[in-house]
């Protein structure tokens, strides 16, 4: 090799030529990709009220959504802001007012009519135009639920419904089988009251919006062809199926066995008493079986089954839940669809359910094997449930105050002896001067 | 005359120690020693009655969670678990909201004292035309309920870009207690004789140095009472804190979480409220002298 008068070859100058010009493309480029990188990727906030730091089964699931979610779309990044539940609808309508909401946020159901309202949420229109059929299909409760004015607006996460809780070993031993009407809840009822049992209580409190009563209630009207409010909002149930669903409580507290103490309960209460072993029959949201079966000697004593309906009456199932909604002013619309997209999936939803014990909201999740297993059977059960008499609705602008109200008109029947007629006319009445 | 005894105006004392008249033997209801009794009673109800509830949280947090619902209840459990602590401590966010408690609250204490404190001594010992209004006027402002001004204060606060800072709860809860440590020290203040300050006017101090020297130092327990009210009152704030703020919470809305849709979690629950007062706890008993001093010498007058 010919060397120069400096010791260096051709080759050698060649090479530390090249590794000069590639240092300076580089140390060019670099920084070029580094920011392109960065400016591909996006972070999105979501709004929800399981912290996924903490221990336990939903938030474990939460925990496993996101990860699979990050991994599937490394591009997006998700900043988690807990709020608690009773709080995120409110809060979050408050921040959408200001425009601060969270890119997509875990939202309640019977608040879908208060972000459509409160214009809070993004329509999904546009995102779901190139859905099938088959995929509008795939809920279990219809499509047309959650459309407002024509609108898309949500897509639901989990559901939840109101189902009877019954001890299976307190039924066996008295030999009763699992009532399906109300004069077989009345008498096992009945049956199993005694010195340090409740046989069956609805929560008759005004106590969280008198939601256990309001969630008795308003199954019970359905099933009798009725209900409690009218298309315009207004006051339905003063009529004969409102004044039967009335009498039924006086009933239950005069001849089968339910305590005057069931004005001051409500679901918490419930679900203190199940899992102490006090009460043995309860009308409950699904979500609070795993909650139950942690109390001593509950476990898988502790079963579920439809409501029992009026007598002559059809079923007819209540169902309330959790949807993602993104939020009206976010920045980040596709990131934040598909966020949405990827939590909604069966694939998620199976994902989800396996861990937290929630129940998937979309049909063809449940036929996973998991849902053929023990664990999994009897959220099948719901949701087949939840399939032959579920009934979509809105609720009514002034819904929580509604449920007041038929609280105090319960008590007053209840624990006052009000005539049912009387009670219903007054609370008729104040709901409609509410309502205008 | 026994101190404490009221004359009537004709110069006879009333009360115990009144003198019965000549042949008139007066009957005591109870007697002396059976007052005493009555009197421990109610005490101990009283305090029964209070800290209870403090001991059965506490009982909660130490029992299985399988046993927090038992029935018929115990008060003390059958085997304790210190495993709701161990969550609380290490399974969860209250660590980082104690921190933010503490910081919030040692900033508001001191910024509340820093603007309150002369505020007091000036309307102790300056009068200036529209002085009792103005006193009125910033005393009326503390009845205005927080959830009223909730969402206008959101919106000024996501303005001016506060939003989940200690800035904005420091600030608004400064503005809502300068009022009333402002009155609490006002009544300090005038308690102190002025000619103390006017001996240390004539000793060349300025108004500012006589406040130093010689009005603070003795207004000490007024101080020490406006912080612990100042204390309690963050501490327990939850709607503006829940409000304003999104990561940087604090722990009462730490506390909120374990209610949670499925079930309250009574174990952690009582666990972490049992942990909440500890601070509050130690700061009662280290200012517990000044803080009784300040509670009943502002009372008296002259």
């Amino acid at each position: 090799m010919e060397k120069d008068k400096t010791g260096w070859s051709r080759r050698s100058f060649l090479k530390a030529a090249g590794a000069g010009v590639g240092g300076v493309v580089g140390s060019v480029a670099f920084p070029y990709v580094i920011t392109s990188a960065k400016a591909q990727s996006a972070t999105i906030t979501y709004l929800t009220f399981l912290n996924p730091r903490e221990k336990g089964p939903r938030q474990e699931g939460t925990l496993a959504l996101l990860k699979d979610f990050e991994t599937k779309h490394p591009q997006t990044k998700v900043d988690v802001r807990i709020i608690p539940w009773a709080q995120i609808d409110r809060q979050f309508i408050i921040e959408a007012a200001a425009g601060k909401e969270a890119d997509v946020a875990r939202l309640n159901l019977e608040w879908l009519h208060k972000h459509v309202e409160a214009d809070s949420i993004l329509p999904l229109d546009d995102s779901v135009r190139d859905w099938t059929a088959e995929q509008r299909k795939d809920w279990l409760l219809p499509w047309e639920a959650t459309v407002f004015n024509g609108k898309k607006v949500a897509i639901p996460l989990e559901h939840r419904v109101q189902v009877l809780y019954y001890r299976k070993d307190l039924l066996d031993k008295a030999g009763i089988k699992v009532p399906t009407t109300w004069t077989q809840l009345g008498e096992a009822s009945k049956a199993l009251t005694s010195d340090k049992m409740a046989g069956f209580t609805v929560g008759l409190s005004k106590k969280d919006n008198a939601s256990n009563l309001t969630q008795w209630l308003v199954p019970a009207m359905w099933a009798m062809g009725g209900d409690l409010w009218d298309k315009k909002g207004r006051a339905a149930f003063n009529t004969e199926a409102g004044a039967r669903a009335f009498q039924f409580l006086a009933d239950m507290v005069g001849k089968y066995g339910m305590s005057k103490s069931s004005v001051n309960m409500g679901s918490e209460d419930l679900t203190l008493a199940m899992k102490a072993g006090t009460l043995a029959m309860a009308a409950m949201g699904s979500h609070r079986v795993g909650t139950v079966r942690t109390g001593k000697g509950i476990g898988e004593n502790l079963q579920t089954a439809p409501l029992p309906v009026p007598d002559g009456g059809s079923q007819a199932a209540y169902v309330t839940g959790w949807f993602l909604g993104v939020g009206k002013n976010t920045k980040h619309k596709a990131e934040a669809w598909k966020f949405l997209e990827h939590h909604v999936s069966a694939e998620s939803q199976i994902l989800y359910a396996k861990i937290s014990g929630e129940m998937p909201s979309r049909k063809s999740a449940f036929k996973d094997t998991f849902f053929q297993s023990a664990s999994g059977a009897e959220m099948k059960s719901w949701a087949d449930y939840i399939s032959r008499s579920g009934k979509s609705y809105v609720l009514p602008e002034k819904f929580l105050e509604l449920g007041e109200l038929l609280a105090v008109a319960a008590s007053r029947v209840v624990v006052e002896g009000t005539p049912v007629k009387k009670a219903l006319q007054d609370a008729e009445a104040e709901y409609n001067k509410l309502v205008g | 005359m026994p101190a404490g005894t009221i004359r009537h105006a004709d110069g006879r004392g009333c009360g115990a120690a009144e003198t019965p008249q000549k042949g008139v033997r007066r009957k005591r209801f109870l007697s002396p020693a059976l007052q005493r009794a009555a009197m421990w009673a109610l005490i101990l109800g009283a305090v029964v009655m209070a800290a209870f509830p403090l001991l059965w949280t506490l009982a909660t947090s130490l029992k299985p969670m399988e046993d927090i619902a038992a029935f018929p209840p115990r008060l003390f459990p059958e085997r304790v678990t210190w495993e709701h602590y161990l969550d609380v401590a290490t399974q969860s966010d209250m660590p980082e909201y104690f921190l933010h408690s503490i910081v919030v609250t040692a900033a508001t204490i001191g910024l509340t004292l820093l603007l309150a404190t002369p505020a007091g001594y000036a309307a102790a010992r300056y009068r200036f035309r529209g002085k009792n209004l103005l006193l009125f006027v910033l005393l009326s402002t503390v009845m205005i309920p927080g959830t009223v001004i909730l969402v206008p204060l959101y919106v000024l606060a996501s303005r001016l870009a506060l939003l989940d800072t200690y800035l904005v709860l420091v600030l608004v809860y400064t503005a809502w207690r300068v009022p009333m440590v402002l009155w609490i020290m006002k009544s300090f203040f005038e308690a102190i004789p002025a000619e103390m300050e006017e001996a240390a006017l004539v000793d060349g101090c300025g108004r500012l140095q006589a406040m130093w020297r010689v009005a603070l130092p003795l207004s000490g327990p007024g101080m020490a009472a406006s912080a612990i009210l100042v204390l309690v009152y963050v501490w327990t704030e939850f709607i503006l804190a829940l409000t304003l703020t999104s990561k940087m919470r604090t722990v009462t809305v730490g506390l909120y979480y374990y209610m949670t849709g499925y079930g309250i979690e009574w174990g952690r629950l009582t666990a972490a409220v049992i942990l909440a007062l500890v601070p509050v706890l130690i700061a009662f008993f280290l200012f517990q002298k000044r803080f009784m001093q300040g509670l009943t010498a502002g009372a008296l007058k002259g």
